[in-house]
């Protein structure tokens, strides 16, 4: 924090800050005062012991201590795990900061080795160690790398011997840049590029410093891995030879082909296991899927979707618009020409999350509407990435995008109050991960966002997951605590979300991965079995569509089993039957598709022969166009539901209206008759019961209303497609099965 | 609607003469009226025209008649969308056309006299007639409740919700290639939509209120759109609607419900600031009175009771203190089944309690009648008063 007041040019690497960063700055000096109170505060709570490992084991110990105790087990192994944690790093042993998820997974990634780099420079930071010249690293330029950000953001003196390493490929950087900024990280070759500017050639840099300043602070070059000597000699060469502006171009189109061909060679090398180098080209065109499965690269990389969830405000726009601009998919043009608008509107801080919402509703209200779906990769995995609102009136809305994720990825704020609010009774925290639980998500990590404005305290952090992990495992919720994950982070300057920042001393507590390498390594259990696919029935549902020049475009997920370009599908309930004219996915064209994916279908327009009928509506499902009759999937009126109750003010009663939800789709629908009450209650039953309590499980009928039909699976047919939500009045009120139909 | 004379006849029945004047009228009637009354109309038959020959060689001519008949009814007929009310039965007077104990089919008439005879008028059928003839001004709500891509819009009175049109819309999602360019046309298209639905449906002049309810801000979006719309359209060639959105401005009510489908009317309704708009109303007094019953429901605290028989007990031990039923168990044909609803309701309007009596044409008793149609919510708690003599299938 001090540092940062002391010296803020440093932080974003230049004389011209952007705007996002003085706000940042703001937000920060704003807090230092808020955070000292908040500190002393922590301190008279917890009796303090000076060192500070033991303070953090009493502070657990406390915590597991005061806890309920049917989920006191999962916060013990938690606990131990810390603990250990602290006493390896003590012992300076190498990577033990890793989470428990972390551990499990085979050192195979290219993060990995990252944090093995950082551990050991922590080590030997604490030692003094006169042996830092050594670094432990080989030659690779990855790692290499990775040193540099690690002196740079160590802020004591073996940064400077660190340093050397790299002066000896360009000393620019030590002679102009402070060392504490983290962008330097990121944004080396770009910063390179500018001493040099700064160095060599001072006109052309005051000619060209509105451009550089944006670089510095976005520029978007995370994908890929810093180049080696030689590429930053040739740009050496570059500067005297070319305008900076070509220069900095064709820098940036070199370093991406090199760069990928380094990630070939360097990745096998440095981990020694079976991560698969990044896809070359396109497969054959040949469709045996199960050799094309094995052969083509694309699958080797696996293929994550995830959903931002939580309370309204809780900034999960703005973490959205922070992943996308760290990772490159936004450039930083686009980004400071949306903090300017924002500015001018008085509403600097939400810059990041106008990136997502675009609709003039979404931006003068400051509250996403509409879920928001961007496809993107980084060297290690393929993401979809959904930003959903947190608003109660768009939770059908957020249920559309829950249907396309795997991993729900919860934001919560963890401002004093702000947490409390989003968490109590009609906070949307709450009714999110009740329905991410009921929608089939596996795995739900926590993003405990605005810690900078609590300073990074490691109290709150523990505070607010000791709390979440008492009520995501409760009755109500049922996650098991392995589950889920937690993560400090803050979206709106963008520590610990794709990079950190360890010039924060209060944030030194944390030794777990940064979200960014969070989602990369998180294992899902997405089955990729290509036998078990091919003997899948297809399932699609529809998330978007929409006709373009002659093409109708239909977005979705692939439920399970295979699709093929060419092959001839069938919408439900409209039962229109089109043949796949092209096939994409994250905007690659592809000759088929897979369970998990999210995928584009185009057809052609002309080929629909019944222009009144919508064949595409959001929430209809695509299967193939033989499967009609033969399979489980049935058009239906009438269903059997086996229905679990949450907390309700009013009671349901048969022949009342509710809206239910499957997948993304949602019709409203009655109970017509109530078979059986299924939950064991010691009171004797009204004998010709026609309502439904809270809590209660009952097996009834469902009528959706209306002249449509839902089409859907049993819940034994199919785990997605069988199950159902019901809302009523603007609230989940209960989730079931599909038992019979 | 008009009650034009009440005559007492030699055979000690009572005729009473009626004019209805609009489509709830109607309604009033097909409660009023019950198989086995008759009726007097006047309606339109189809008449085969020449001499027999000529019929049986299927050369006659068919010509509309205009006959006065008397009909003892058999069924009865309502459809509230349409407007549209049909009594069927055998006539029991005969004349030039129609003879005795033939079937004649006729449709009630806005406007015209319609003559019921009745052997009993009991106490709901002076109630309903007392309601018929109450010269306030009965509230007449337009509301359009809509979401993203779906609009419902409808009309609601004294006595029913009916459903005059249902928009669709599919709205395609944010897009990063394209940003909002499809979603907004495809928006501004689904809100002309509806705002042209709404004006061919609405009388803006003669509505009490007009309910917009939507979640989030597109019940917002519609009144602005509406009103910058006749704004615009107000020196265009069809300027005299937009004049009377204009003049009527004041009678537009924003509400806030959780989805767009007709369901999220009935939570428009209930909101406070709603509420206040439509205040009197039977309607709100009404629909209070069933969601207190929900929730001592949900409560489990042995004061809500549902079903015939435990009412029944409920009423005799002096308890209740709301009775509600719906209007279906008074249409019922059964004599007797009518005359002992008559009597609760009587009973315990005796005891001092309210009875209120739900329209099936609205969600509200809709319902109710899932919930066997009478249900009352007592003073105090009075568990087991589901506890039958027969005990036979008391396990689950």
């Amino acid at each position: 924090m001090s540092l940062q007041q002391v010296d803020p040019p440093s932080r974003s690497g230049g004389g011209g800050m952007s705007k996002l960063a003085q706000l940042a700055q703001k937000r920060a000096l704003q807090n230092n005062t808020t955070s000292n109170v908040d500190q002393s505060e922590s301190n008279d709570e917890s009796d303090i012991t000076p060192v500070k490992p033991v303070s953090k084991l009493s502070a657990l110990a406390r915590a597991r201590a005061s806890k309920a105790s049917n989920n006191s087990k999962s916060l013990e192994t938690d606990g131990s795990n810390k603990s250990i944690a602290i006493l390896d790093r003590l012992r300076s042993s190498t990577n033990t900061s890793a989470p428990p998820t972390m551990n499990s997974t085979p050192l195979a990634s290219l993060l990995t080795s990252k944090r093995e780099g950082l551990s050991i420079r922590s080590n030997l930071t604490k030692k003094v160690n006169p042996i830092r010249l050594s670094p432990p690293s080989p030659p690779p330029p990855k790692t290499q790398n990775i040193m540099v950000s690690d002196n740079v953001t160590t802020k004591e003196e073996d940064t400077s011997v660190q340093l050397t390493y790299d002066v000896s490929l360009d000393n620019s950087i030590i002679s102009t840049n402070p060392v504490n900024s983290i962008s330097s990280f990121l944004f080396k070759r770009k910063l390179s590029s500018s001493e040099h500017l700064e160095t060599e050639d001072i006109e052309q840099d005051q000619i060209n410093s509105k451009r550089r300043r944006q670089d510095q602070l976005f520029y978007p070059i995370t994908n890929f891995e810093i180049q080696n000597l030689e590429k930053l000699e040739k740009v050496k060469q570059n500067f005297t030879q070319l305008s900076p502006d070509d220069k900095i171009l064709q820098a940036q189109h070199n370093a991406f082909n090199d760069n990928f061909q380094n990630l070939k060679v360097t990745k096998p090398t440095s981990t020694g296991t079976t991560t698969p180098p990044k896809s070359a080209s396109k497969s054959s065109k040949s469709l045996n899927i199960e050799s094309e499965l094995a052969s083509n690269k694309t699958y080797a990389k696996p293929h994550k979707s995830f959903v931002v969830i939580g309370h309204v405000d809780a900034g999960k726009s703005t973490l959205m618009g922070r992943m996308l601009l760290d990772y490159g998919i936004v450039d930083a043009k686009t980004v400071d020409k949306l903090v300017k608008e924002s500015m001018r509107v008085g509403k600097g801080s939400f810059a990041l999350a106008w990136i997502l919402d675009q609709t003039e509703e979404e931006r003068s209200h400051g509250v996403t509407v509409d879920i928001c779906a961007t496809d993107f990769e980084t060297s290690t995995t393929r993401f979809t990435a959904i930003d959903a609102p947190g608003h109660k009136d768009f939770v059908p809305q957020m249920i559309g995008g829950l249907s396309q994720a795997d991993l729900g990825l919860l934001v919560v704020d963890s401002i004093q109050g702000e947490f409390e609010s989003g968490f109590a009774m009609d906070g949307q925290t709450k009714e999110h991960t009740i329905l991410a639980k009921n929608l089939g998500i596996e795995k739900l990590c926590i993003a405990i966002n605005k810690l900078d404005k609590e300073d990074w305290s490691e109290d709150r952090f523990n505070h607010i997951k000791s709390e979440l992990t008492e009520y995501l495992t409760s009755d109500e919720v049922q996650f098991t605590s392995d589950q889920l994950d937690f993560i400090p982070i803050s979206g709106l300057t963008g520590n610990n979300v794709v990079k950190r920042d360890s010039t924060i001393a209060s944030f030194s507590w944390y030794k777990g991965p940064t979200l960014g390498e969070y989602l990369e390594t998180i294992k899902l259990s997405t089955n990729l079995d290509s036998k078990q696919l091919i003997d899948e029935e297809f399932f699609l549902t529809v998330s978007d569509s929409y006709k373009d020049k002659g093409e109708l475009k239909v977005t979705g997920k692939v439920i399970s089993g295979i699709i093929q370009s060419g092959d001839s599908i069938i919408s439900l309930p409209s039962e229109v039957k089109l043949p796949i004219q092209s096939l994409y996915v994250a905007n690659k064209k592809m000759d088929f598709a897979i369970n998990g994916e999210v995928v584009q279908l185009t057809f052609k327009a002309s080929q629909v022969s019944n222009d009144n009928v919508d064949p595409f509506r959001i929430g209809d499902l695509v299967a193939k166009a033989d499967i009609v009759g033969g399979g489980s999937i049935k058009s239906l009126k009438k269903f059997t539901v086996s229905l679990h109750l949450f907390n309700m003010d009013k009671p349901l009663l048969v022949g009342m209206p509710f809206v239910l939800f499957r997948n993304n789709c949602q019709v409203p629908a009655r109970i017509t008759k109530l078979i059986e009450v299924t939950s064991a209650q010691g009171k004797k039953k009204k004998k010709n019961l026609l309502h439904l309590v809270s809590k209660q499980t009952a097996i009834v009928e469902v009528e959706i209303e209306g002249s449509s039909s839902l089409p859907l699976t049993k819940y034994t047919d199919n785990k997605t497609l069988g199950r159902i939500v019901i809302r009523r009045e603007g609230a989940t009120i209960g989730a079931g099965t599909v038992v019979d139909y | 609607m008009l009650v034009k004379n009440k005559v007492k006849l030699k055979d000690k029945n009572v005729a009473v003469t009626f004019v209805p004047q609009d489509s709830e009228d109607l309604w009033y009637l097909y409660n009023l009226l019950r198989v086995g009354d008759t009726v007097q109309v006047l309606s339109h038959r189809n008449v085969k025209k020449g001499n027999q020959s000529q019929i049986q060689k299927g050369k006659s001519k068919m010509e509309k008649v205009l006959v006065k008949l008397k009909l003892l009814t058999e069924d009865i007929d309502y459809v509230a969308s349409d407007n549209n009310m049909r009594i069927s039965g055998k006539s029991i007077e005969p004349n030039e056309y129609v003879p005795l104990n033939s079937y004649h089919t006729a449709d009630v008439e806005l406007n015209k006299d319609l003559t019921i005879l009745k052997e009993g008028w009991d106490e709901y059928d002076m109630s309903i007639i007392d309601d018929l003839c109450s010269v306030e001004k009965k509230a007449d709500i337009g509301a359009v409740v809509l979401q993203e891509g779906v609009a419902h819009i409808c009309f609601i009175t004294e006595t029913m919700t009916v459903l005059k049109a249902k928009v669709e819309k599919s709205i395609p999602r944010k897009n990063p290639q394209y940003g909002t360019r499809d979603l907004d046309k495809a928006m501004n298209s689904f809100l002309t939509m509806v705002e042209e639905t709404m004006m061919r449906h609405f009388d803006f002049d003669n509505l009490k209120v007009i309910l917009l309810a939507s979640p989030g801000f597109l019940a917002k979006s519609l009144y602005d759109k509406v009103l910058m719309d006749s704004q615009s359209g107000q020196n265009s060639n069809d300027n005299k609607q937009f004049n009377s959105i204009l003049q009527n401005k004041a009678k537009f009510v924003i509400a806030h419900s959780s989805t767009g489908y007709l369901q999220g009317l009935e939570e428009a309704l209930q909101d406070p600031q709603t509420k206040k708009r439509l205040s009197d109303t039977k309607f709100s007094e009404e629909s209070e009175a069933l969601s207190q019953f929900q929730k001592a429901l949900n409560d489990d605290d042995d004061r809500a009771w549902y079903g015939l028989n435990e009412v029944t007990k409920a009423i005799h031990m002096d308890a209740v203190k709301y009775l509600m039923v719906t209007d279906q168990l008074f249409a019922n044909d059964d004599v007797e089944t009518r005359r002992m609803y008559i009597s609760l309701t009587e009973q315990v309007k005796q005891q001092g309690s309210k009875v209120y009596i739900f329209s099936s044409l609205h969600e509200s008793g809709v319902q109710l009648n899932q919930l066997t149609g009478i249900a009352a919510l007592l003073k105090y708690p009075v568990p087991d008063l589901d506890d039958s003599e027969d005990d036979e299938d008391d396990e689950e």
